[in-house]
């Protein structure tokens, strides 16, 4: 199992580690306040910064939704959380036959 | 002087040459059009090499047979030579099979790589296959069908039809994102 932090947030980053994580590997998309932070108003981020940041928050969701990941989150103080996504066994999920897609195209 | 070809003789030339053309095409699993260029090119070098046939050290028989023997193998690996250099068609239809080309019969574990004398993994590409079909299942509906339209299409040859090219842009940066997530690095 392995820790891995992303220094600034990077949707396709985090996309690339979900891909080849193992079950059990973590992944610390944000340290901060999200509900926060990712409003402009809070003006706690530059604003591309911030744009990137909502990004990555909806992809870890997208990826729990998906049973990619567990999202988890750790207090360290008042607004103050780490934001982790712990990876999960691959999911099996629906697969598409490649057939059926060359044929409707 | 050279002995001259007589009518008979003439005739004994083509219908050997006609027999053993057909028997290279088959050999060589060419299609019935390519007989008629195997037989002139085995004819053409039977007469070229008609000269030195000398009735006292053996039959004319005996010496077509030589030389047409040597003068197919020779087109045999001419042609075996060609197909290593240049690959196969896979679109190449295959002699009596009834439409069927040569892509319908490699099998898809063996792929390009094994047309070119490259090493294959079965298992893998059994694998791979399976990853593409799950990944594919995780994207939003019609994205699949997409994907498969851009594996002939451009973005803006689709745009021209569908519209909205920043849209597609989005919609094919969302795939990539879902798909490097589900493991499936771009090729």
């Amino acid at each position: 199992m392995t820790t891995h932090h992303l220094t600034t947030p990077d949707e396709t980053a985090l996309c690339a580690w979900l891909g080849q994580a193992a079950p059990g590997d973590i992944i610390e998309y944000h340290r901060g306040f999200l509900a926060i932070d990712a409003v402009p108003q809070s003006a706690r981020l530059p604003e591309r910064q911030r744009q990137e940041l909502v990004r990555v928050a909806r992809r870890a969701i997208w990826a729990a939704d998906n049973g990619f990941a567990h999202p988890v989150q750790r207090r360290h103080g008042t607004d103050d959380y780490s934001y982790f996504l712990i990876a999960r066994p691959r999911p099996r999920g629906r697969c598409v036959a490649l057939e059926t897609l060359t044929t409707a195209a | 002087m050279p002995p001259s070809i007589s009518p008979a003789d003439l005739q004994f030339l083509l219908r050997e040459a006609d027999a053993a053309a057909r028997r290279l095409r088959r050999k060589l699993r060419l299609s019935h059009d390519d007989v008629e260029d195997l037989r002139q090119e085995l004819l053409l070098d039977l007469i070229v090499r008609f000269r030195s046939f000398d009735p006292a050290r053996g039959s004319l028989g005996a010496f077509v047979g030589t030389v047409m023997r040597h003068q197919a193998g020779r087109i045999a690996a001419r042609v075996n030579r060609e197909r290593l250099l240049y690959g196969i068609s896979l679109d190449e239809a295959i002699p009596g099979g009834e439409g069927i080309c040569r892509g319908d019969l490699v099998a898809e574990d063996e792929g390009l790589a094994a047309l070119h004398g490259q090493p294959t993994d079965s298992f893998a590409a059994t694998e791979h296959r399976l990853d593409v079909e799950r990944g594919v299942g995780i994207l939003r509906d019609g994205d699949g069908e997409l994907c498969a339209a851009l594996s002939h299409s451009t973005v803006d040859e689709l745009a021209a039809v569908r519209g909205a090219r920043s849209t597609l842009y989005r919609r094919v940066k969302e795939i990539r994102l879902a798909l490097t997530a589900a493991g499936l690095r771009a090729a």
